[in-house]
């Protein structure tokens, strides 16, 4: 089922939104399990894509998920969402900001 | 070879030489059918009599025969003429059958049916939200093969995320266990071949929150990744 998903979710990439590349991300890292390298690239040049439209519990959620599968995300992604953090830093929760912090600590930036 | 040219003007439509040749009209000869125009907005296209060019007893072969018994012609002529009954206004209260009036992993893409396919998912979250475990379990198992993948997706959530008692029993031989299992399969093999990026994600964060997880040869444990991570120099 899951490789089904991830084979499927390769095919509709173009089509993921903030919230659904927040949610495979969450997805795998609280399975517990790697995607593929494919899967990874993919939803990384994506969520670059679609920074513009990312909201804070997106940020958190897929910043805890690359730091929880231990994957470092590109540099333009790290920038991209550091750059939307400042920018949307008074919409953050305490739990976003936790996790956040958690997630730039845990991957050593 | 054939053109517009070479037309004949008969019952009020224009057919082609290729078309009277061929008993067979393409539909950019037809004047209320541009060839940009797509299938779905002829849906309430008014029709002249005789317009199909196969013969009335075709239609009703294959509406009382071959359908029910599951046989299909194929081939592109057949394809157009049984498009063009389907689209017909008085053909949409014959030829009305669960599996092929837009209902099911089979549903055409013309609209048909998409009332259908609303209802029955609003049925299944009313099922979902009701107390009575059993009214989503029972409502999956009747109706699965009716599911298109937006019935599938929400269906499959609403089954992962369905509260089971703690003193439930033998979760193995349970209702929602006996719907997974039914439903598990259709999804794999006709339902998440068509699903869209939302249902993608959706599923798969059901299946995370409800840490259903399934062993995979190709698939790293984040613990073992972490390790060899650390392990690096």
């Amino acid at each position: 089922m899951l490789r089904d998903l991830e084979k499927r979710s390769l095919c509709v990439l173009d089509n993921f939104n903030p919230q659904a590349i927040a949610n495979t991300l969450w997805a795998f890292a609280k399975l517990g399990l790697l995607p593929s390298e494919v899967m990874v690239v993919g939803l990384t040049a994506r969520a670059v894509e679609v920074r513009g439209d990312i909201n804070p519990h997106h940020i958190s959620s897929m910043l805890w998920a690359f730091a929880t599968l231990g994957l470092q995300p590109s540099k333009a992604l790290i920038a991209g969402l550091t750059a939307q953090v400042l920018v949307k830093r008074n919409d953050f929760e305490a739990q976003g900001i936790a996790n956040t912090l958690w997630a730039f600590a845990k991957m050593g930036l | 070879m054939f053109s517009r040219t070479h037309t004949l003007t008969q019952m009020g439509t224009t057919r082609t030489a290729y078309s009277l040749a061929t008993r067979c009209t393409p539909r950019q000869v037809w004047p209320w059918a541009p060839p940009s125009t797509p299938p779905t907005s002829l849906i309430n296209a008014q029709r002249p009599p005789g317009h199909n060019t196969l013969p009335p007893s075709a239609f009703l072969a294959h509406i009382f025969f071959a359908r029910p018994f599951g046989v299909y012609p194929t081939g592109p002529r057949w394809g157009r003429q049984v498009e063009r009954w389907g689209l017909h206004p008085g053909a949409l209260r014959v030829v009305h059958t669960p599996a092929h009036s837009g209902q099911g992993p089979m549903a055409r893409a013309d609209g048909r049916g998409i009332t259908s396919n609303t209802k029955l998912n609003q049925d299944l979250v009313t099922a979902a939200k009701s107390s009575d475990n059993e009214q989503l379990c029972a409502l999956v198992m009747a109706r699965w093969q009716d599911f298109n993948a937006v019935n599938a997706a929400t269906a499959y959530q609403k089954l992962l995320l369905m509260r089971t008692a703690p003193d439930a029993g033998d979760r193995r031989h349970s209702p929602r266990d006996a719907a997974l299992a039914v439903l598990e399969p259709a999804l794999r093999d006709l339902h998440i071949p068509v699903f869209d990026a939302h249902q993608c994600a959706s599923t798969l964060h059901g299946l995370a929150k409800t840490r259903r997880r399934q062993p995979r040869a190709d698939m790293v444990h984040a613990d073992m990744a972490a390790s060899r991570h650390a392990a690096r120099p």
